[in-house]
């Protein structure tokens, strides 16, 4: 499918040849000095709409907008200094910005399905007012998707664990060896990531290491397994260390999603003193990693109760800093391609 | 009775001369699908059969099956008002909202017009309906409380996957859900 005018909603619509395509294009941005001083969004303007907090994918995005010549200055980082706090539907919302001649927009969302309804707004609209297509790209909706988080993800995986010359193919020859590690049931990116990674590289070994309250439903794992996935359920911290010890490529750690286990109620409370710590990567841990191996987070890090102590973060197979410059360049070529187009 | 073929005995056994019948229905659904009825025809009689004996859903031992049927006779004083009333039926029963919600509770079904004892003959051709799920169903709710479909003024779509790891999977959210969750967890949004 031609990306440009496209909606970028969810990691399921995207074919592998469709990630091939953003990462050659996100690559550019990276590596070639011409993309990084040509203004290649002169004249764009986006709206970032965000409805929840967000640090990272707000600023890179702005940051993606701005270094290449656009304009990022609709939108809001918090609805309660909006007409949402009044009640505004997110249609109305959508339908405001669109007036106002955004290029594209962004959004987060707290309701699952919103990017894909903003979508379809989107869409009726320009279509009703006989204007050109405005695509809306997913910075999260609910618990549901993130698929620009995802495509950065694969593309620190590709960029560490492969070459360019052979995209979608490790320098080890083999499959990849994918250990998922902390909230393995709510964690969002975490998802899209195991997702895309399978698409791009074919995941042969899944490995899910948490506490029992936090692991993966018998839905998620029966998903997996019918994407071709051998999945383990590890729930052993010896395990877990044995795994990142020569067992896997790539080690991809998720917050505990506290908010969702009542933090603050007494059985919350109760319930994360036994979560927290249960599996944990610290220092001293990993002696004799795999060759290349990584070690991924799409942060914030919880500093009370990290799921990776700080004092690892010079390790070598610490990429989560890659992470996330890497995501400027991601949601560079993602704009870029929904924008202008991949001719 | 006398002179009559098979088929048109069957149908003098309806015991409705004019109106609509709604036969071969999956077995336990017809009571569910006449509650819908009510709301498309409002209060008009409506009989319902359950556990009929059914040769259609003859079991490999040769024994019949069983089916629900429903019958809306029309209700008239004279000739003209009962040509009225069988038209106003036949339009309210081929609703496509209507339709997918029957189709929704018993994918099997035939819905066709009686007139005068038989079915109705149109064009040359006997009027008879079947209920189909479409491709997209605008009359069930997502199972996902966090789905944006049930927080705003959303129109409900539900992609019928026909054959995909769920029957049904929500355009917005992605959820996947099936026929039994329509009955479970009471997604089937009725009539206003």
């Amino acid at each position: 499918m031609a990306f440009k005018g496209r909606h970028i909603i969810s990691t399921r619509d995207l074919s592998r040849e469709d990630y091939m395509v953003i990462l050659r294009e996100a690559k550019r941005f990276k590596y070639d000095v011409d993309s990084r001083i040509r203004k290649n969004f002169h004249g764009q303007s986006a709206a970032l709409l965000f409805y929840e907090p967000s640090t990272r994918t707000h600023s890179t995005f702005t940051e993606a907008v701005r270094r290449y010549g656009g304009r990022a200055d609709h939108g809001f980082t918090s609805s309660g200094s909006t007409s949402v706090a009044k009640g505004e539907s997110l249609e109305d919302t959508i339908i405001h910005y669109l007036g106002l001649g955004v290029d594209v927009i962004v959004m987060r969302h707290p309701m699952d399905g919103s990017a894909r309804w903003a979508a379809d707004v989107s869409d009726q609209y320009t279509e009703r007012r006989k204007k050109k297509r405005v695509p809306v790209i997913n910075g999260g909706d609910g618990k549901n998707q993130h698929p620009t988080q995802a495509i950065g993800d694969i593309f620190t995986i590709q960029d560490e664990l492969s070459e360019w010359e052979k995209i979608g193919e490790l320098k080890t020859g083999r499959k990849l060896d994918f250990l998922a590690f902390g909230d393995i049931k709510y964690g969002r990116a975490m998802k899209s990531a195991i997702e895309a990674a399978h698409q791009m590289f074919v995941i042969d070994n899944l490995y899910l290491a948490s506490h029992p309250h936090v692991g993966a439903s018998g839905e998620m794992i029966a998903d997996y397994r019918k994407a071709g996935m051998n999945v383990h359920v590890v729930q052993k911290p010896a395990d877990f260390q044995e795994l990142l010890n020569g067992n896997v490529d790539v080690a991809y750690g998720s917050r505990i999603q506290e908010e969702r286990q009542g933090k603050g109620t007494p059985d919350g409370d109760s319930m994360l003193q036994r979560i927290h710590g249960f599996i944990k990567l610290e220092k001293g841990m990993i002696e004799t990693p795999r060759e290349h191996m990584i070690v991924m987070h799409p942060q914030p890090f919880n500093q009370h109760n990290p799921i990776i102590t700080r004092d690892v973060k010079a390790e070598p197979w610490a990429a989560w800093e890659q992470q996330a410059e890497n995501h400027v360049f991601t949601r560079a070529g993602v704009l870029e391609l929904v924008l202008f187009g991949d001719g | 009775m006398t002179g009559k073929k098979p088929r048109e005995q069957e149908l003098v056994t309806y015991f409705i001369r004019d109106g609509i019948v709604i036969d071969h229905l999956l077995p336990g659904t017809a009571t569910v699908i006449a509650d819908i009825l009510k709301g498309a025809f409002g209060e008009v009689p409506i009989n319902i059969s359950e556990y009929i004996g059914s040769r259609k859903r003859a079991g490999e031992d040769g024994k019949p099956g069983r089916k629900g049927r429903i019958t809306l006779p029309v209700e008239y004083s004279d000739v003209g008002e009962c040509e009225q009333k069988l038209g106003e039926y036949t339009g309210r029963i081929a609703d496509p909202e209507l339709l997918t919600r029957i189709a929704l509770i018993s994918p099997d079904n035939t819905i066709s017009v009686i007139k005068g004892g038989e079915v109705l003959v149109e064009d040359g051709s006997k009027h008879k309906l079947h209920a189909r799920i479409p491709e997209e169903v605008g009359v069930v709710r997502c199972p996902n409380d966090s789905c944006i479909s049930n927080s705003e003024k959303v129109p409900i779509r539900a992609v019928y996957t026909q054959g995909g790891e769920h029957e049904f999977r929500c355009h917005y959210c992605e959820t996947g859900f099936d026929f039994s969750d329509l009955r479970d967890k009471k997604l089937l949004t009725y009539l206003d």
